[in-house]
């Protein structure tokens, strides 16, 4: 075995005894919180007297508080690589406008002191060993509460933003980062006691790099690795890789069949079942009293849903102006000029089957005699808990007691207040059912994540 | 480009270099414990270290700080990423401009533009950007990229400069309207595709992120660069006996007259003062005792007093000094206890105050969008 020398000198997380199981974190039985700070979509409602601004500093910095008064494990940053079009245009009905991750995380650190800081950084348009020690340099700046949210963007319209364009193909995309990766975990751990750089190089189909690692390592190490890819082989991606999946699995069936089917590709992976925590994305709608509830719920739906919303949302389908049409009218009778959704709306409008899929939303439609906005609203409730924060509270114990999941990463749907209820109410429902702490049980990421060393840090012996 | 309010005067500018133990190579092993010595590199000590310099610099009332960037080993501990140790320490100050440094010459332009647009929003208008070219192939090696020609880096250097430029430019001030009526959260008449094409590369636009406080955060170069910058700095170092003052001479009035009056030119100083009791001259022959210094710029050493009135006679041939002091905490501490409340006393210089934006302090004007004329 090679013995590596570490250079710090206190372990802030815990180390796996012999078999392999590793103590602190979340109890058993329990749940954590995370807050992702979304920045685009319109699950976020901007048209409102309590809609704070999506881009001043403060708004990150309340949301962070907030989030770390709540004893939450992790502020989530997205990343914006290209401003959202519509049918040729910028789409300029949801929120947007994103900063930088990492520069934003790492003012966030000077004014926080457990809570994790997720940036989400692809690995395509980014240059393995300068993300590598961007994402170091957050993690010494935090004392080790950096992580990074591996994300495979490979499409040529983001491409027209960078050097490489649009060089990666989509069947490439996993390998690709994988090598990204590899060159980062190089990056981390070449710096060695008492000697100032270790000389980095990597020959692959991808990169031909050569560098150094000028960097110590922080007190967790290595920044944790989240993943959200959801395809299979995405799901093995992160099986193999990551130690956190953002999951879009929120249903309790639907979690306990996704959590399933993770721990046995980790373990398939050579992994002990329980080195990769689940989160997945959530939203909660706390109302004040059960009959407050519905009309709540309503709102906010109605808010983040505006009329103009519902026909851009249907319009992204059909590829077609449909400004003709009234959000409270029927879907269109006309089918679909496109074949296959395209990449300008993001993620969740991505090579949607157009035909296919209009045929299920008029079918849904008819059923439930849905107007085009209350279509496009059941569309984007699928996600979502709402109750009194007591009634949330009792809806959350069998996600802990049946480990569905690890924690759960809320997208407030108000900026910056959207966590005070869930702050002040939930969580303190959550603490009296004995399913959420009361303190956080480190002050790393890692160590509050209950997790093990990074990967390539196994099976080395601990030195004081 | 139209500047929508007039520039100012600004007072005599002093900036600071906030680079880990120090300028000196030994600065590291000379270092009080704190933060300051090689084995605390990258630790919470140094982080803590890094804070508590920028907030003296601050308290001191230099104009600015500058952060090196250092992407390749030297005999000394790495540095943290420049843009993200500025970051760190904004909301920990309010009035002191913070200016990383950046080697953009293999980076992506359109996440550096990004990089300093955070930057400023995050410091409410307190960014620069310092950039420069360093030719050596090894940075080609650290992104895989063929190794530009020396003679090729300058130009490319413009480009990425022009390229953040545009992109700063591409949403209007006004441009998230919040128009419940229409259901628009911006107006896409307001934000535009820079559409930038390079010698090496384009980039299509939008910025990811809206206009930041300052418009366009300040840009720093090298003298004799031909990227559009506000400010240049300038090496000039001294002959043996020669004094400061007659050895930067021809190299400002060339800076002044390669960048135009608009740009600012400013001096880079290394500086070794007395302190604590120990002569200037004896400590810095300490320091050199266990590693060389070789000037790459005018170098002081001397008392406070020297100093002081160096800086007078450069405030009539330079627009501000860069001092880069040989130990941080031991020079930085000098300089803000004798140098600058007398410089401040005289009106020579004139520090900035909280809720002062970089441009502000500079008298440079807040510049609209290139785009607004355009568009209307």
């Amino acid at each position: 075995m090679r013995v590596f020398e570490t250079d710090h000198t206190r372990r802030a997380f815990p180390l796996a005894d012999d078999h392999g199981h590793t103590p602190g974190g979340a109890s058993h039985g329990t749940i954590q919180f995370g807050v992702f700070f979304q920045g685009v979509n319109s699950s976020t409602i901007w048209n409102t007297p309590a809609s704070g601004s999506q881009t001043d500093f403060e708004s990150f910095r309340r949301v962070a508080q907030t989030a770390e008064r709540g004893l939450f494990t992790a502020f989530f940053l997205g990343e914006g690589l290209r401003l959202r079009e519509h049918l040729g245009h910028l789409h300029e009905l949801d929120v947007a406008g994103r900063p930088d991750a990492l520069t934003q995380l790492a003012a966030l650190a000077a004014l926080t002191h457990t809570i994790g800081l997720v940036a989400t950084q692809n690995a395509t348009y980014n240059d393995p060993i300068d993300l590598a020690r961007r994402l170091q340099s957050l993690d010494l700046l935090s004392d080790g509460r950096a992580a990074w949210n591996v994300v495979t963007t490979d499409n040529a319209w983001t491409g027209e933003n960078f050097r490489r364009g649009g060089y990666l193909d989509h069947a490439d995309r996993y390998t690709h980062a994988a090598d990204v990766i590899a060159i980062a975990r190089q990056v981390w751990d070449a710096r060695q006691a008492g000697r100032p750089a270790a000389r980095v190089h990597y020959d692959t189909k991808y990169y031909s790099v050569d560098g150094v690692g000028t960097l110590p390592r922080s007190r967790q190490e290595h920044p944790v690795l989240f993943q959200a890819g959801d395809s299979a082989e995405g799901r093995d991606f992160g099986a193999a890789n990551a130690e956190v999946i953002f999951s879009a699995h929120s249903g309790l069936d639907d979690a306990l069949e996704f959590a399933a089917d993770m721990r046995r590709r980790t373990v398939a992976a050579g992994r002990p079942d329980d080195d990769l925590k689940i989160f997945p994305g959530q939203e909660f709608i706390v109302a004040d009293t059960e009959s407050e509830v519905a009309d709540k719920v309503r709102w906010v739906r109605e808010h983040q849903i505006t009329p103009q919303t519902a026909i851009a949302f249907v319009e992204a389908l059909w590829g077609t102006d449909l400004s003709g049409y009234d959000p409270d009218g029927p879907l269109p009778a006309t089918d679909p000029v496109v074949q296959v959704t395209g990449e300008t709306r993001g993620a969740g409008f991505r090579a949607a089957q157009a035909a296919q899929t209009a045929a299920k939303w008029r079918a849904l439609a008819e059923e439930h005699k849905f107007s085009i906005r209350e279509l496009v609203i059941h569309l984007n409730s699928r996600r979502g808990i709402a109750g009194t924060a007591e009634g949330i509270a009792d809806q959350l114990v069998p996600y802990a007691t049946q480990h569905a999941v690890d924690g759960f990463n809320i997208t407030p749907w108000l900026i910056p207040s959207g966590l005070d209820d869930i702050v002040n109410k939930l969580v303190p429902a959550l603490q009296e059912r004995g399913i959420y702490w009361s303190e956080y049980p480190s002050d790393t990421l890692r160590g509050n994540l209950g997790l093990r060393p990074p990967l390539t840090r196994r099976g080395e012996p601990a030195r004081p | 480009m139209t500047a929508s309010s007039p520039p100012g005067t600004p007072g005599f500018l002093l900036l600071v270099a906030i680079d880990a133990a120090g300028a000196h190579p030994a600065a590291w092993a000379e270092g009080r414990p704190g933060g300051h010595r090689a084995d605390e590199q990258g630790t919470s000590g140094a982080v803590a270290a890094l804070v508590r310099a920028v907030r003296a610099a601050e308290r001191a009332g230099f104009t600015a700080a500058t952060f090196t960037d250092q992407l390749l080993p030297k005999d000394a501990p790495g540095v943290l990423d420049a843009v993200l140790r500025a970051a760190h320490v904004a909301p920990l100050t309010g009035a002191i401009g913070l200016i990383p440094a950046v080697q953009a010459l293999y980076a992506e332009p359109f996440h550096l533009a990004t990089q300093v647009a955070s930057l400023d929003t995050a410091s409410h208008g307190r960014a620069g950007w310092i950039v420069s070219a360093d030719p050596d192939p090894r940075l080609a090696a650290l992104y895989g990229r063929p190794a530009l020609p020396a003679a090729e880096a300058d130009g490319e250097l413009a480009d990425i400069v022009a390229a953040a430029r545009r992109l700063w430019d591409t949403w209007e001030d006004d441009a998230v309207i919040r128009e419940s009526a229409t259901g628009r959260y911006y107006d896409r008449t307001k934000v535009h595709y820079a559409d930038f094409v390079g010698t090496r590369f384009l980039v299509k636009g939008p910025a990811i992120v809206p206009r930041s406080p300052q418009g366009q955060p300040v840009v720093f170069g090298p003298a004799g660069t031909s990227a559009e910058v506000d400010a240049v700095l300038v090496d000039a170092p001294a002959a043996p006996g020669e004094p400061i003052v007659a050895a930067a001479a021809e190299p400002l009035a060339r800076a002044r007259a390669n960048h135009g009056a608009g740009v600012r030119v400013i001096l880079d100083v290394e500086v070794v003062l007395d302190a604590a009791g120990v002569r200037a001259a004896d400590r810095l022959a300490a320091l050199d005792r266990r590693a060389g210094w070789a000037a790459k710029t005018a170098r002081y050493v001397g008392d406070a007093a020297g100093l002081e009135a160096l800086l007078g006679q450069l405030a009539s041939i330079a627009d501000g000094v860069r001092i880069a002091p040989a130990q941080t905490d031991v020079d930085l501490e000098e300089i803000g206890r004798a140098v600058l409340p007398p410089l401040r006393q005289a009106g020579i210089v004139t520090s900035p105050r909280a809720g002062d934006t970089l441009r502000d302090s500079l008298g440079l004007g807040r510049p609209e969008s290139r785009y607004l004329e355009v568009a209307r």
